[in-house]
């Protein structure tokens, strides 16, 4: 069976677009969401979001340009930090994983057109595979093009199966791709639900209350062959759906365990193989405990030190896949894993202790957990050691 | 990938919930509430495909699906824009695309893989990979593959999509699925092969050098042109066409539904089904029926 390496990668998100600035943030704690103003029936006040900084005019003018250049940005830098040549990058599979897909576009269209009781998006969606079409156009890419739209787990499900279609031989690399762009949709949507946290993320904190959103675009390389001087693979992972409810897991977290374990022998490894865990660590109440519950029946007693990373950089939802991993493999070759800043007090109810100052680690067999609306659960194993 | 059973269903989008509701209590004990339109056609085809049959809580669910759920979707927008309120919860909810395939787990009490799928003019088909490389890892043992879409709704906006190719085609609500299991014991056939080419040469090259079967049934998608049609015919020696545009109308996913048509069809038959894409690929999917 060949190998998943991850070449290379590239990552925008509320912390900038480059990866040595992004890692020091995160190694000094940073978190940097801004105050939106939630301004709907005739409220007035604001919720937190993680916002990428910068080109704000090209984003309130020509969203859709911004849309695409922030998208093809990320993407000829994923491949620049690859050395992916043009004939590489050919030869390469594309795949995309998103929340909101081209939503962001469509709401400005929306508002602009003011056509009320049209069905505007009905007619003039061009469908949920545009967007990755249109990157295979731009930078010619000529294998297949797969895009999921599985929520939270979206493009966490574009890495298992970009990895598994390189270790089964159908391809030789994908560039894997997870997007998601700020939209009134989800950020009014999730306000609806009572789910956004107004003080500051607290993942597995006792007095969270919810996820504070974030956008961003992180895109990864997966390749056969690795890059000299990079040794991280994708060894596996598990995809199951607890159909307990569709925003809800059971709390027993009993599918969460099964989707670890599967994971944990997908990869050719045992449960105290694992050195840590990259929690999915949204925050909300629920959530967090069914999450922790899952990872306790998994892994017993030996619960491997663990963290949730969005404090740093907010939920960014289908994008998390892509951009938790890319973090979590940069942090490592500067020799850390990252705590969860934002936890302070002990939930007693499940007693979840996060790490809270980094771990110095640089090898290691790294865990990423990932749930999502829809019963979606993904975890994925990551390595850099021998 | 051995097919155990199929369904092929589509629905004039005139067609009310209500009835495609009644249609569905036929077929299940599933109590489905709130569920939207995409949700129902999902679970209407799903269910008419494994009837009866005893489904093992392992079996995976890959929707593939050009455009999801746009109803609820231009419903939240509506509530965002033109009422000024919050996203109705139930709506938001359903916004993210892979609410259908929850709700076919759900009511099937399936617990494995979940996958909700797209790719411009070939989701079915990659659909089909995906499970086609978990069969292969023995990650899954029994899938459903189904392709799902409600028409698009206007004339302009399917030229927009398929370059002018519309040749007053009749639009409609589909949803057709495959049952698929590692066993060939009960089996009424296989899908043999999933394959894409650059260029028509080279596909109808690959079909040529296929050992000599039995009959061969072809069957094209929406953007083969007639010139491949042409060719193909005239290239490769077939017994039978599957014509199924003109004669039962259009929705994006369609290739599921001209599988369905074939497995409900024939007998002893192999079939390849050629898919062009937009960007003037070859996808090519072929079957066998026992």
């Amino acid at each position: 069976m060949e190998k998943a390496y991850i070449r290379g990668s590239a990552l925008v998100c509320s912390l900038g677009d480059d990866i040595g600035t992004i890692i020091k943030r995160i190694k000094n704690k940073e978190c940097a969401a801004a105050e939106l103003p939630i301004s709907v029936a005739s409220l007035s006040y604001t919720r937190p979001y993680y916002l990428i900084p910068g080109k704000d005019e090209e984003r309130r003018t020509d969203l859709k340009r911004y849309f695409y250049n922030l998208l093809f940005g990320t993407v000829s830098r994923a491949i620049e930090d690859s050395g992916l040549t043009a004939d590489e990058t050919a030869h390469s599979a594309l795949f995309f994983g998103s929340t909101s897909i081209d939503i962001p576009i469509f709401e400005m269209t929306y508002k602009k057109q003011a056509m009320s009781g049209s069905k505007m998006l009905s007619n003039e969606s061009p469908g949920y595979g545009k967007i990755a079409s249109m990157v295979a156009e731009k930078f010619d890419v000529r294998g297949p093009c797969y895009t999921f739209t599985t929520a939270c787990t979206s493009s966490a499900n574009c890495l298992l199966y970009a990895a598994s279609m390189i270790q089964t031989g159908h391809i030789e690399r994908a560039i894997v791709i997870g997007y998601d762009l700020f939209n009134e949709l989800g950020f009014y949507g999730f306000e609806s639900m009572k789910l956004i946290e107004p003080n500051g993320y607290k993942p597995f904190d006792k007095n969270r209350i919810g996820i504070i959103m974030g956008e961003g675009c992180g895109v990864v390389v997966l390749d056969r062959k690795p890059k000299h001087g990079r040794s991280f693979r994708l060894l596996g992972g598990s995809n199951a759906c607890d159909t307990f409810n569709v925003t809800t897991h059971n709390i027993r977290g009993d599918d969460i365990a099964h989707v670890i374990r599967d994971a944990v022998r997908n990869s050719g490894l045992s449960s105290s193989d694992i050195d840590a865990v990259k929690a999915h660590a949204t925050g909300s109440p629920v959530n967090d405990i069914t999450e922790y519950n899952g990872m306790k029946a998994a892994f017993g007693d030996a619960l491997p030190p663990f963290t949730g990373l969005k404090p740093y950089i907010g939920h960014t939802v289908g994008a998390c896949g892509t951009i938790e991993l890319i973090i979590v493999v940069e942090s490592a070759e500067r020799g850390f894993f990252p705590a969860t800043p934002g936890f302070g007090e002990i939930d007693e109810e499940i007693n979840a202790r996060p790490i809270t100052e980094h771990l110095s680690m640089n090898k290691g067999n790294y865990m990423l957990n990932f749930f999502g609306f829809g019963g979606n659960c993904t975890s994925l194993v990551i390595s850099n050691r021998e | 990938m051995y097919v155990h059973s199929t369904s092929a269903f589509i629905c004039s989008p005139a067609q009310d919930n209500g009835s495609l509701k009644e249609d569905l209590k036929k077929y299940t004990d599933y109590f489905f509430r709130r569920v939207n339109r995409f949700i129902l056609l999902s679970l209407t085809g799903v269910h008419r495909c494994v009837h009866q049959r005893k489904i093992d809580q392992s079996t995976a669910i890959y929707l593939a699906t050009e455009n999801g759920n746009l109803g609820d979707t231009e419903n939240v927008l509506h509530q965002l824009y033109k009422e000024n309120s919050f996203p109705k919860p139930f709506n938001f909810i359903n916004t993210m695309s892979n609410t259908a395939a929850f709700y076919v787990a759900q009511s099937l009490k399936t617990l494995g893989r979940n996958i909700t799928v797209s790719s411009k003019n070939a989701s079915f088909e990659r659909g089909l990979e995906l499970a086609r490389v978990d069969f292969m890892q023995s990650h899954v043992t029994e899938a459903l593959v189904g392709g799902v879409d409600e028409a698009v709704f206007s004339r302009e906006h399917f030229i927009t999509k398929y370059e002018e190719r519309y040749h007053g085609v009749r639009l409609v609500d589909g949803s057709s699925w495959l049952y698929l299991t590692a066993r060939k014991e009960g089996a009424i056939g296989e899908i043999t092969d999933i394959k894409t080419f650059h260029t028509s040469d080279d596909a109808i090259h690959w079909a040529k050098s296929l050992p000599p079967a039995d009959p061969l049934v072809l069957s094209f998608g929406i953007l083969a042109t007639a010139e491949d049609k042409d060719t193909w015919k005239r290239e490769c020696p077939h017994d039978g066409e599957l014509e199924y545009i003109d004669s039962y109308g259009f929705y994006d996913t369609m290739a599921s539904f001209a599988v369905g048509m074939f497995f409900q069809n024939f007998t002893k038959s192999s079939f390849i089904h050629v898919n062009r894409n937009i960007q003037g690929k070859y996808i090519i999917l072929a079957c066998k029926r026992y």
